[in-house]
C-alpha cells in the first residue's frame, strides 16, 4: 500500500513537470492585468472554438476570419457601420463596362521586412483558386467575385490563371467576366487576402500551421498559439497604421463554456465573452452588456414534395403561427430580432442608402392573438382543401443554440392550431444538413449566412434547381423576376425587382423567416471599439482602445 | 432392523410396534415427555431473504421511497393542471413556489426572473419552471419516470447479458476466455462516440435507441465484474469439490458460482441505474438524447446546466432527486446483499 | 516477477497488437459508414466536393486508402486534420495533449484511489456507526452530482468567490490549474473505490483467516495492515482499471468546461466535424491505452493474489 501511493505520487509529480516542461513558455500573467493596463495596454478575449486554419486559402469560420484580418490586410477593408473603406490599396479605378478594376497599392510591409506587391495577390488569389481543397474558392467565380477564368478552373479543373495580374510592383489589375455590384464589398473578405510568395514556398506544408510559419502586415503579429487554449497577438510596429493602432496586444483564450468565461469575466480576467441566451437574464442590466445582430437568418424551409404541405394555406398557417415577437424576446433573449421575410436586416443596403428592410414589404407580421386567429382561418382552409383533420409531420433541427430552444418554442406554437402534432428530429448539424440534402424532412429549422452584402446571396437559394433549394421549391414566376433583376438596367430598377421577387416568395411560402441571430457579449466598458459585421470578418481588432 | 428415533412421533410409533417379549428387558421407567428439539417450519432459500431484507431498516426505507418515487412520478404528471410540454413564455424561469411553505426563502418564488405577481400571484410552480415557462414539478416527475424506466431496462439486460458473458468467460477459460476477452477489449477499445454516432445512422433518437445504447455500452463493465468474481470463486474448494463429483460445466456455473456472485451483481447492477442515468445524460449532450420536449432526469440537469448561474434551482432539483434515487437504490442493494449473503451478518 | 508471468506479459503483448490492427480496422471501417464529411460547409458544391476528396485521397476505395494509413502509421505519421486545424499533421495536433489529459486523468486518479480507498476501509471497520454513514453519504453525494456540476460549483466557490485559484486552465501553470478539474474529477472515484472496498473490507474481515489471525492475538493493526488490506484490494483494481479508461473519456465535459486543451474534448470536436484522421488517431490512442491499462490490472492481480496465477490459464 505505501509503495503504490508512494509510486503513485512519484509519478503526479514526474508528470506535473513533464506537463510544465513543455508547455511553459506563455505568459501567465498576461490576462491577469483584465485590461485595465499598467504598462501594457492588453485586452483579452475568450472564444469558444480555436481558429481552423490561418491559411486564406482553407480558412471557413468567423474567428479564424478575425484572426487572419487582424493580422493581413486586404485590399479593402470594412469600417465600423459596414462601410468598403480602402486598406491596402489607397485608391482603385473602375473601367466604363465595370469590368476591370484597377488597384494602386500603398507602400506596405510584411513583417518581414519585404513590401507588399501586387504580385503578392496575383500569388495568393490563383493559388487558392487552383487549391482544389480550397472550400472558398468558389468565392471567385460567379457564385462570388465573378473573376475572369474563375469557374473554369474552380469547376472544371482547367489549368490557367485568374484574370488578375501585377502591371507593377504596387498596380493591380482584376478583369471580371461579368458584372458584380457588390465586388468591393467581396474584397473584405479573408480568401481574397495576400500571401508573401517566397515565403509561403519556403515554408512548404509548415505555411501558417505556427506563428513562425506567418507573415504579418495587418495590426497585429501572432507570436504565440498554443492549440485548442490560446492566442497571443502583439501590435505590429511595421504597419503602414501602425499609429491609429491604439493597443499593444491581445490574448485569447479557447473557452469551450462560455460559463465559464462568463465566470473568468467576473474574476476580471476577460474583457469580451459571448453569452447565451440564459446567461442574458444575469447580466441584461450590467454595464458589460451588449447585443449585436449577425448575418444568420434562421428560417423553417418545407418540403415541397410532402403531401401535406404542398398546401398554400397549411404552409402558410404554420407560418403564421409562431409568434415571432415572444421567441425573440421571451426565449432567446440575446438581441436576436424577428425576420419575417427571406432577407435578414443590416447586411445589405440599397442604391439609395437604407438598409433593405427598410424599403422592403414586412411579411408574417401579425403576433399574439391576431397572429393565432389569421393562422386559425389559414388552417381552416387548408383542412378543407387537404379533405382532412389530423396531421403529423416532422420537423428536424439541431440540438445546439439557438436552434433547440427556438425548436421547441415553434413546436409548442405549431401545436396550438388543433390537429397538428410535431414529431422532432434532432440531427447534429453535420446530419441534419445531409437528411436536408436527401430530402428527408418534412419542415426543417436551418440557416443561412450571407456571403456577400446583397439579396441575391439569400434570394438565389430558392431558384428552380438551386442546389440549396432542398424544399425543391419551383415557381416560374418568381424564377422570371429573378432573371429580370439580373438584367436589370438600373441598381435601383433591379433593387425593386429583388424586393418584388421577395414578395412573391413569400405569399408562396416555402420558407418562412423566423429570426436573425442575435449575438450577446459582456464587454468590458473600458475597451470600445471591437467592431462587429454581420457578414464577412464578424470582428474586426483593429481599431480597438482601452480608457483610462 | 435398526430405526432411528427422533420425536416423540417416532417413539410413540416405536411403542406401538414393539412387542415386549419377557425376556427382554423390564422397562422401569416410561417417560411422560419426550425432550426434544422444536420443529422449525421448512423455509426456501426467498423467504429467508425476504425475512432478512424485513429486518434491515435502511433497506426498507430505501425500497418505500423508491415505490413513493415510483408513484409520484405516475401521478404528478397526471393529476397536475400543468403538462410536461407546456410553453408558457409568460411564465419562464420562475422559482419554486409552495403553498404553506413560502416561509422557506427557497420556497418563496422570489428568485426567478418572472415573479409571482398581477395575474400570476394565485399560482403555484413547486419546483418552477424552465427556460420555457414549462413546470419543473410535471418535468421532474414525468423525466424520472423515464429515466427510471430508460435506466432499469437497460440493466436488466445488461446483468442478463454481463452475466452470462463473465460466467462462461470467466469459468471455462483457457482459448474459450481469450477470445471473449479479445472480443470484448476490442468492442471497448471503440470509442462510444463513434459507436452512438453510427447508431444515430440507423435508429431514429428516442427512447428506445437510448436503451439500445446504454445496452450496447455498458454490458461490459457487468461481464467485467462478473468475471473477476467467478475468477476468485472457481479456485475454491467448493466447486473443486463439485468438479469431482463430476458435475457439468454449465451446471457449477449456475448453480454453485451464480449464487455466490449474486449479491456482487447486485451491488453492481444497482450502481448501474444511476450510472445508466447519468450516460443517457451525456447522450443528451451528444444529440442522442430523449427528443424535446420530453425530458429524463439527465436532460433536466443538462438544461439546467446552461442556467446554472442564473437560476440554480433549475439544476439544483433534479440532481437531489437522482441523488435520493441513488442513496436509495445503494440502501436497497445493501440490503439485498445482506440477505442474499447472510455470511456478512456474522461481523 | 518470474519466468511465466514474463512469458505472459510477452504473449499478452502480441496478442495486443493484433487486437489493435483489428480496432483500427474496424475503426476505419465505421468511419466511412458515418454519415457526413469533414468539408461540412453548407455552401460546397457536389463538384468542388469530389475535388477536395481526390486531393485528400479520400476517393479510393476503403481498404486501399486502410492499406495506405496502416504503411503511413507505422512510419509514424498519422496524417493531417481535415477541419479541426486544418493541414496540420495529427502528431502535432494530438502529442501536446495526451501529457494534459493523462495528467489530469492520473491526478484524479490518485486523488480518488486514496481517498475512496481510505473512506472504504474506514467505512468498514466502524460499520454500521457514524463514519459508516458518513462514508455511504458522502460516496453517493459523488456519484450523484454530475462532475460538471460539482466542476461549476468548486470554479464558483474557488475561482471567483474566493478568488484562490485560477478559472481557466493555463498551460504555464498546469498544477495549480489543474486543482478543481482532477477533485471534480476525483468525486466519482472516490464514491466507486470507497464503495468496493467496504464491500470487500467486509467480507475480507469475516473471513476465517482473518478470524484465526485474531484469535492469534495479532493486533489489529497489524491484522489490517498486514492481512486484511493485501486482500481487499484485488476488486479495487478490477474496478480501477475501466475507471482509468473512463476517466480519459469521460473527462471531456470537465476539459470543456475548464477550457482543457486535452484528448476528450479533441475527440468530441472531431467527431463533430469528422475529422476522420484525428478521430483514428484519439481512438487508437485510447485502444493502446485501454490495452495496457488492463494488461497493468491483469499483472497487478497476480502480484497482490498469488493465488491468480497468470499464464496458467492460456498455456
Amino acid at each position: 500500500m505505501k509503495k503504490f501511493v508512494s509510486a503513485a505520487c512519484t509519478g503526479l509529480v514526474c508528470l506535473s513537470m513533464a506537463a510544465c516542461g513543455s508547455g511553459a513558455s506563455g505568459s501567465g500573467a498576461a490576462g491577469s492585468d483584465g485590461g485595465s493596463g499598467d504598462s501594457k495596454k492588453r485586452i483579452t478575449l475568450a472564444k469558444e472554438n480555436d481558429v481552423i486554419s490561418m491559411n486564406t486559402a482553407y480558412a471557413t469560420d468567423g474567428f479564424s476570419f478575425e484572426m487572419i484580418a487582424a493580422t493581413v490586410d486586404g485590399l479593402e477593408a470594412m469600417d465600423k457601420d459596414g462601410n468598403v473603406v480602402p486598406a491596402l490599396a489607397e485608391s482603385y479605378d473602375i473601367s466604363d463596362d465595370e469590368l476591370t478594376y484597377t488597384f494602386h497599392l500603398r507602400d506596405a510591409n510584411w513583417s518581414n521586412g519585404d513590401p507588399v506587391t501586387a504580385g503578392d495577390f496575383v500569388f495568393a488569389w490563383n493559388e487558392t483558386a487552383k487549391s482544389p481543397e480550397a472550400e472558398y474558392a468558389y468565392l471567385f467565380t460567379q457564385d462570388g467575385a465573378c473573376i475572369k477564368n474563375a469557374d473554369e478552373i474552380v469547376y472544371d479543373q482547367k489549368d490557367t490563371d485568374l484574370g488578375i495580374k501585377a502591371v507593377d510592383d504596387k498596380t493591380l489589375e482584376v478583369q471580371l467576366s461579368k458584372k458584380c455590384p457588390y465586388f468591393l464589398s467581396l474584397l473584405t473578405f479573408p480568401v481574397f487576402y495576400p500571401i508573401n510568395q517566397e515565403f509561403f514556398e519556403e515554408q512548404g506544408d509548415q505555411y501558417a500551421l505556427t506563428p513562425d510559419g506567418l507573415l504579418a502586415c495587418g495590426p497585429y503579429v501572432l507570436t504565440e498559439w498554443t492549440k485548442g487554449q490560446s492566442l497571443k497577438l502583439d501590435k505590429n510596429q511595421d504597419y503602414w497604421d501602425a499609429d491609429n493602432v491604439a493597443i499593444d496586444g491581445m490574448d485569447v483564450n479557447i473557452v469551450p463554456e462560455v460559463s465559464t468565461s462568463a465566470l473568468d469575466f467576473e474574476n476580471g480576467n476577460t474583457d469580451w465573452t459571448k453569452l447565451n441566451s440564459t446567461l442574458v437574464d444575469k447580466y441584461k442590466d450590467n454595464e458589460a452588456y451588449d447585443t449585436f445582430l449577425e448575418g444568420y437568418l434562421w428560417y423553417l424551409q418545407f418540403n415541397m414534395n410532402n403531401e401535406y404541405l404542398k398546401n398554400d394555406n397549411l404552409r402558410k398557417a404554420i407560418g403564421t403561427v409562431v409568434d415571432r415577437d415572444n421567441l425573440v424576446n421571451n426565449v432567446l433573449k440575446d438581441g436576436s430580432i424577428n425576420i419575417g421575410g427571406f432577407v435578414p436586416q443590416d447586411f445589405t443596403t440599397g442604391p439609395d442608402g437604407k438598409d433593405y428592410r427598410e424599403t422592403a414589404d414586412k411579411f408574417y407580421t401579425e403576433v399574439g392573438e391576431d397572429g393565432l386567429k389569421a393562422a386559425q382561418e389559414y388552417w381552416d382552409k387548408a383542412k378543407k382543401e387537404l379533405g382532412v383533420d389530423k396531421i403529423t409531420l416532422k420537423m428536424l433541427y439541431e440540438p445546439s443554440d439557438p436552434s433547440k430552444p427556438a425548436a421547441e418554442f415553434i413546436q409548442s406554437e405549431i401545436q396550438k392550431l388543433d390537429g397538428i402534432t410535431i414529431e422532432m428530429v434532432s440531427q447534429e448539424k453535420e446530419n441534419r444538413i445531409e437528411k436536408q440534402k436527401q430530402g428527408d424532412f418534412d419542415i426543417v429549422l436551418t440557416r443561412w449566412g450571407p456571403d456577400y452584402a446583397d439579396p441575391t446571396t439569400y434570394l438565389n437559394l430558392m431558384i428552380t434547381g438551386n442546389a440549396y433549394n432542398y424544399g425543391k421549391y419551383s415557381s416560374e414566376e418568381y424564377d422570371a423576376k429573378m432573371k429580370e433583376a439580373a438584367e436589370a438596367e438600373t441598381p435601383e430598377e433591379r433593387w425593386t425587382l429583388l424586393q418584388e421577387a421577395e414578395k412573391i416568395l413569400m405569399e408562396d411560402s416555402p420558407v418562412v423567416g423566423i429570426f436573425q441571430v442575435g449575438g450577446a457579449s459582456l464587454k468590458n466598458p473600458k475597451v470600445t471599439g471591437i467592431e462587429d459585421h454581420s457578414f464577412g470578418v464578424p470582428y474586426i481588432y483593429k481599431n480597438v482602445k482601452i480608457e483610462e | 432392523m435398526a430405526k432411528i428415533v427422533r420425536n416423540q412421533k417416532d417413539f410413540d410409533e416405536f411403542l406401538e410396534g414393539y412387542h415386549m417379549m419377557p425376556q427382554d428387558y423390564e422397562l422401569i421407567d416410561i417417560p411422560e415427555r419426550f425432550d426434544h428439539d422444536e420443529v422449525a417450519p421448512s423455509s426456501t432459500f426467498m423467504h429467508d431473504v425476504w425475512v432478512r431484507f424485513k429486518s434491515n431498516k435502511g433497506a426498507l426505507i430505501g425500497a418505500t421511497v423508491i415505490v413513493i418515487f415510483l408513484i409520484l412520478s405516475f401521478l404528478c404528471p397526471a393529476v397536475s393542471h400543468y403538462t410536461f410540454d407546456g410553453v408558457d413564455t409568460a411564465q419562464q424561469s420562475m422559482s419554486p413556489r409552495i403553498p404553506g411553505l413560502e416561509w422557506i426563502p427557497w420556497f418563496s418564488g422570489q428568485s426567478g426572473i418572472v415573479q409571482y405577481t398581477g395575474d400570476l400571484a394565485g399560482t403555484y410552480h413547486f419546483f418552477g419552471t424552465d427556460v420555457l415557462g414549462r413546470d419543473l414539478w410535471v418535468r421532474c416527475w414525468e423525466g424520472c419516470r423515464i429515466s427510471l424506466f430508460v435506466a432499469g431496462t437497460a440493466v436488466l439486460v445488461n446483468v442478463f447479458i454481463g452475466i452470462l458473458y463473465g460466467m462462461i468467460s470467466g469459468y471455462f477459460g483457457g482459448w474459450v476466455d481469450s477470445i471473449m476477452q479479445r472480443f470484448q477489449e476490442i468492442v471497448n477499445s471503440i470509442p462510444t462516440l463513434v459507436i452512438l454516432t453510427l447508431l444515430l445512422l440507423v435508429m431514429k433518437p428516442g427512447l428506445y435507441t437510448i436503451i439500445v445504447a446504454l445496452i450496447l455500452t455498458e454490458w461490459i463493465g457487468m461481464a467485467r465484474i462478473t468475471r473477476a468474481q467467478v475468477l476468485k470463486i472457481k479456485e475454491q474448494e467448493f466447486i473443486l469439490a463439485s468438479r469431482t463429483l463430476g458435475a457439468s460445466g454449465f451446471f457449477i456455473i449456475f448453480k454453485k458460482v451464480l449464487p455466490n456472485i449474486f449479491g456482487q451483481i447486485i451491488i453492481m447492477a444497482m450502481f448501474s441505474i444511476p450510472n445508466a442515468i447519468f450516460y443517457e445524460a451525456f447522450l443528451a449532450m451528444v444529440g442522442l438524447g430523449i427528443p424535446a420536449p420530453q425530458a429524463s432526469l439527465g436532460s433536466l440537469i443538462n438544461d439546467g446546466f446552461k442556467s446554472i448561474l442564473v437560476t440554480p434551482y433549475q439544476v439544483v432539483i433534479p440532481v437531489v432527486i437522482l441523488g435520493i434515487l441513488m442513496l436509495s437504490f445503494n440502501m436497497m442493494a445493501d440490503g439485498l446483499r445482506d440477505a442474499f449473503d447472510p455470511k456478512m451478518k456474522e461481523m | 516477477m518470474d519466468k511465466s508471468t514474463i512469458k505472459y506479459i510477452l504473449k499478452r503483448l502480441a496478442i495486443s497488437v493484433v487486437t489493435l490492427l483489428v480496432i483500427v480496422l474496424v475503426l476505419f471501417l465505421l468511419m466511412k459508414m458515418m454519415p457526413g464529411t469533414p468539408f461540412n460547409d453548407e455552401k460546397l458544391t457536389e463538384t468542388q466536393k469530389a475535388a477536395i476528396y481526390a486531393a485528400y485521397g479520400l476517393d479510393k476505395p476503403v481498404l486501399e486508402q486502410f492499406w495506405i494509413y496502416i504503411c503511413n502509421m507505422l512510419k509514424g505519421d498519422f496524417g493531417i486534420s481535415y477541419a479541426i486545424q486544418r493541414n496540420m499533421s495529427v502528431s502535432a495536433l494530438v502529442g501536446p495533449r495526451i501529457g494534459v489529459s493523462f495528467g489530469l486523468g492520473i491526478g484524479a486518479v490518485i486523488i480518488g484511489t486514496i481517498f475512496g480507498i481510505l473512506l472504504g476501509i474506514v467505512a468498514a471497520l466502524n460499520r454500521n456507526t457514524f463514519w459508516d454513514t458518513f462514508a455511504t453519504v458522502l460516496s453517493v453525494i459523488g456519484v450523484s452530482i454530475p462532475s460538471f456540476v460539482f466542476c461549476l460549483l468548486l470554479l464558483i466557490l474557488l475561482g471567483v468567490q474566493w478568488p484562490v485559484l485560477p478559472v481557466l486552465y493555463n498551460s504555464s501553470n498546469p498544477l495549480q490549474s489543474s486543482i478543481i478539474p482532477m477533485v471534480a474529477l476525483s468525486m466519482g472515484v472516490i464514491a466507486n473505490v470507497a464503495r468496493f472496498t467496504r464491500s470487500e473490507m467486509i467480507e475480507v474481515m469475516g473471513s476465517e483467516y482473518i478470524q484465526l489471525a485474531e484469535a492469534k492475538g495479532i493486533s489489529r493493526r497489524h491484522l489490517i495492515f498486514h492481512h486484511a488490506i493485501r486482500n481487499c484490494l484485488i476488486p479495487v483494481i478490477t474496478v480501477l482499471g475501466p475507471i482509468i479508461v473512463g476517466l480519459m473519456t469521460g473527462s471531456m465535459v470537465i476539459e470543456k468546461i475548464c477550457a482543457i486543451p486535452g484528448l476528450g474534448s479533441l475527440l468530441v470536436k472531431a467527431i463533430e466535424v469528422r475529422d476522420y484522421n484525428v478521430i483514428l488517431a484519439v481512438s487508437f490512442l485510447y485502444s493502446v491505452l485501454y490495452i495496457v491499462v488492463m494488461l497493468i490490472v491483469d499483472v497487478a492481480y497476480g502480484i497482490i493474489d498469488p493465488r491468480i496465477r497468470l499464464g496458467k490459464d492460456e498455456a
